[in-house]
């Protein structure tokens, strides 16, 4: 009987056989990882060959007439059977990882990706990398890549790199920490700070595969609400559109005498003075040339827009709505702020389900449809609301047949189709407050930015592909063992299960002896 | 080799059973494999019990500030959360313990030259090769059955109660990356007929599986999608998250196949040397 020793001729072999194999798969690995072929990936291949040959001399010396035996027949063709099965398998895993399907177990579905993604990843055009400098990358955002490029068609692709190891790549974009992430399309870039996640990567998707920006006037001159400064400001939402390739732009209707020819959209966020006829006139002009427009009107302000409105069908009803249903009180809002979780069918609001978005001193808008439009009232009041005649005294009590009684629009979104040949359209969202897009107000953690952001997209993006990801949401859950439960399960796990084992093992032992 | 035919299968499946029961049967008489299992439960009872603790009062510390400071709060699945650790863990015991089930199961045939009564035909070592494959694979699951219990009983506790899915995928991913772990360890038990090497050799494997893993992470480019692809710790982590993919069946299936092709391959060579 053999016993294994070093030194025994056919232990040498047996080790040369299987060394060569190693040290040429290890050169090669060593090669291709590093890109450099130098003395460790070229040392190691020679090492392999060098054993290769020693085993075919070794093999040779063994007996004359080697290659004629059937021994080396056999360790031959067992050697081609072996990479051919090796092969084989190599093409089966190839498909089955072309193919593969994905069922996603977790309750919260984390790994499936939303519609919209799927939408636009199905839609590209051009060839997207995505280039994480991260040198150890996380599986999650290889999981969340991969689930990317299975969606798309073979028009994505990323890849993960060291910047230490490729410090020319990471200046070219500028890369300053590990852990960014750079979208590539063409020419166009976008890059990513924050962790990677759904919610900020096809935003960068989007953006850098869509050919254009979107810019929008916000009009200035009648002490609207301004893009920078604090809780009264809309500072916040105006990051949130620069983010989605939003190009915001100051338009004093006055100065220019026309509204630019480039402009996607036009904002009017809460004047406090009207609008003079030449500056109504010039809006009303850009509506009936298929323009887009937002209006956020607050109670009390004669913007001098209601003929405009009049010309849509609505009518600013210029009343508190007040909320008596008590829900705001409770997170300590007054009952002059009403939440809203109604919501139109229409594509700002589509993906909000019942997300709250709250209102201070709202009015509600009053609507006389006009023929032809398509007017979606895209926020609701609740039930337990009511536009308050008495607001200015202070008194919000619910008085019958004077106050009227909610569900009322806040905000609506009209379409009027101009002409079918070309297919051009007017789209028209207004808004009965100002405020729910302020910085103080979006700070209540509603869907306010959203309400917006969405508006404006829309308004602007005639494309429609750049509305809003909501991130998903962790299942929160906590474990409570009840003390009797948990008791046994100390005694189970860590006491009987091994005595068990250990007991069984003793016993067999001794009845074996 | 006989054509496949009926009777030609029912031969087949008579021998696997036939080595399947002698094998298990092996099992339970050694008192080696009982110390194992005492070993196996009371690491992963001891585990089971720190991670479901730690994590339970860590949440509830974070809970606790919260409420009073209205620190930011963070939503914490803690089943699962619970559920992964442990697997991960059970995963590290299972490495200790697989090089062990699978080092003797060729060496101790060599040894005493009874592999030459079981190594007739080609068939027959593939029927060997997966009728021993079969037995400490159901010896292993044998060992995880109880910790699979009380993993359901613990962590359905909770309000809504963990996804049963969750669970079964995990320890299923568990037991799949057993079996591929134990063929490719079976095959270098064929190779030597010391026991000790063979074990050695198990832990080799185990390590390279891990350096893949980790140069799987650490490279870029087409190279580290290969190497990930190839990782069957990486599919075993999926599943432990609850994404199950086909292809990780596959991979967990050519791991297994190969590690059977290659033992009989092995076993077949040995034939030739002795004749």
């Amino acid at each position: 009987m053999k016993r294994f020793a070093l030194g025994s001729r056919e232990q040498l072999t047996m080790v040369l056989l299987w060394a060569a194999p190693l040290f040429i798969i290890a050169g090669l690995s060593a090669g291709i990882v590093t890109h450099r072929w130098n003395w460790l990936p070229l040392g190691l291949l020679a090492l392999g060959g060098i054993a290769l040959l020693l085993w075919l001399i070794q093999q040779s010396r063994v007996s004359t007439g080697f290659w004629g035996r059937r021994s080396t027949q056999t360790s031959t063709n067992a050697i081609l059977t072996v990479m051919a099965v090796i092969a084989l398998l190599g093409i089966v895993n190839f498909l089955a990882d072309r193919y593969s399907v994905e069922v996603d177990l977790t309750e919260n579905r984390a790994f499936t990706l939303a519609a919209e993604t799927r939408d636009v990843l199905q839609n590209l055009d051009q060839p997207v990398r995505v280039l994480v400098f991260d040198a150890n990358a996380a599986s999650r955002d290889r999981l969340l890549l991969e689930q990317y490029r299975r969606q798309a068609n073979n028009q994505f692709s990323f890849e993960f790199i060291d910047p230490q190891e490729q410090p020319t790549l990471a200046k070219k974009y500028n890369v300053t920490q590990a852990g960014q992430v750079i979208v590539v399309a063409g020419e166009k870039t976008q890059r990513i700070d924050e962790a990677l996640s759904e919610s900020n990567l096809t935003p960068a998707l989007i953006r850098v595969t869509s050919d254009r920006t979107i810019r929008a006037y916000f009009t200035t001159g009648h002490n609207e609400l301004p893009l920078t400064g604090g809780a009264a400001s809309l500072s916040e939402v105006a990051k949130l559109l620069e983010q989605r390739d939003v190009e915001l732009l100051p338009l004093n209707l006055l100065e220019k005498g026309k509204i630019p020819e480039d402009a996607n959209v036009v904002v009017v966020a809460g004047p406090r003075q009207p609008f003079l006829r030449l500056e109504q006139d010039l809006l009303k002009e850009y509506l009936n040339r298929g323009g887009s427009l937002l209006l956020m009107l607050d109670v009390d302000v004669n913007a001098g827009l209601d003929d405009l409105l009049k010309n849509w069908g609505l009518t600013l009803d210029n009343r508190w709505v007040i909320d008596g249903s008590g829900v705001g009180q409770q997170v300590g809002l007054g009952s002059d702020t009403i939440i809203v979780t109604t919501y139109g069918n229409h594509p700002i609001t589509q993906r909000f389900a019942q997300g709250p978005s709250v209102f201070p001193r709202a009015q509600a808008i009053r609507i006389d449809p006009v023929k032809d439009d398509d007017i979606v009232e895209i926020a609701l009041s609740g039930s337990q609301t009511w536009a308050e005649t008495d607001w200015q005294s202070g008194n919000l009590e619910f008085t019958e047949g004077v106050d009227t009684k909610g569900p009322l629009p806040i905000g609506v979104a009209i379409t009027r189709q101009l002409s079918d040949n070309p297919p051009k359209e007017a789209r028209l969202v207004v808004f009965g407050d100002s405020e729910f897009a302020t910085d103080g107000v979006i700070a209540y953690q509603g869907i306010n930015s959203d309400l917006f952001v969405n508006s404006v997209l829309w308004l602007g993006d005639r494309d429609q592909k750049a509305l809003s990801i909501r991130p998903r949401e962790t299942t929160n859950r906590r474990l409570q063992l009840n003390v009797t439960t948990s008791r046994w399960l100390e005694i189970i796990s860590v006491f009987l299960l091994p005595l068990v084992g250990f007991g069984s093992a003793v016993f067999v032992w001794w009845r074996r002896r | 080799m006989p054509s496949i035919s009926l009777h030609g299968l029912r031969v087949i499946f008579a021998n696997i059973l036939a080595i399947y029961r002698r094998e298990l049967q092996s099992y339970f008489t050694a008192p080696f494999y009982y110390v194992i299992a005492g070993v196996f439960w009371l690491l992963s009872g001891l585990f089971f019990l720190v991670v479901m603790t730690t994590i339970i009062s860590q949440v509830a510390q974070q809970d606790l500030l919260q409420q009073q400071f209205g620190a930011p709060s963070q939503a914490v699945d803690v089943p699962k959360l619970i559920l992964e650790s442990f697997l991960g863990l059970l995963g590290s015991i299972s490495q200790v313990i697989l090089p062990m089930l699978s080092m003797g199961l060729y060496t101790e045939e060599r040894k005493r030259g009874t592999l030459e009564l079981l190594a007739t035909s080609p068939i027959t070592n593939w029927c060997v090769a997966t009728g021993k494959l079969l037995a400490v694979l159901t010896f292993y699951t044998t060992l995880l059955l109880p910790v699979i219990v009380y993993q359901f009983v613990a962590l359905q506790q909770s309000t809504p109660p963990l996804s049963p899915w969750l669970i079964l995928a995990g320890n299923g991913g568990l037991i799949l990356l057993a079996a591929a772990v134990l063929s490719l360890g079976m095959f270098l038990s064929s190779l030597t007929d010391s026991t000790i090497l063979a074990a050695i050799l198990g832990f080799a494997v185990l390590l390279i599986l891990w350096v893949l893993d980790v140069l799987a992470k650490n490279t870029g480019g087409n190279l580290s999608d290969i190497l990930t692809y190839l990782s069957p710790l990486e599919h075993f982590t999926n599943l432990t998250r609850g994404i199950f993919r086909t292809s990780s069946l596959v991979v967990f299936g050519s791991y297994i196949f190969l590690g059977i092709f290659l033992t009989a391959q092995s076993i077949d060579a040995f034939r030739y040397q002795r004749n």
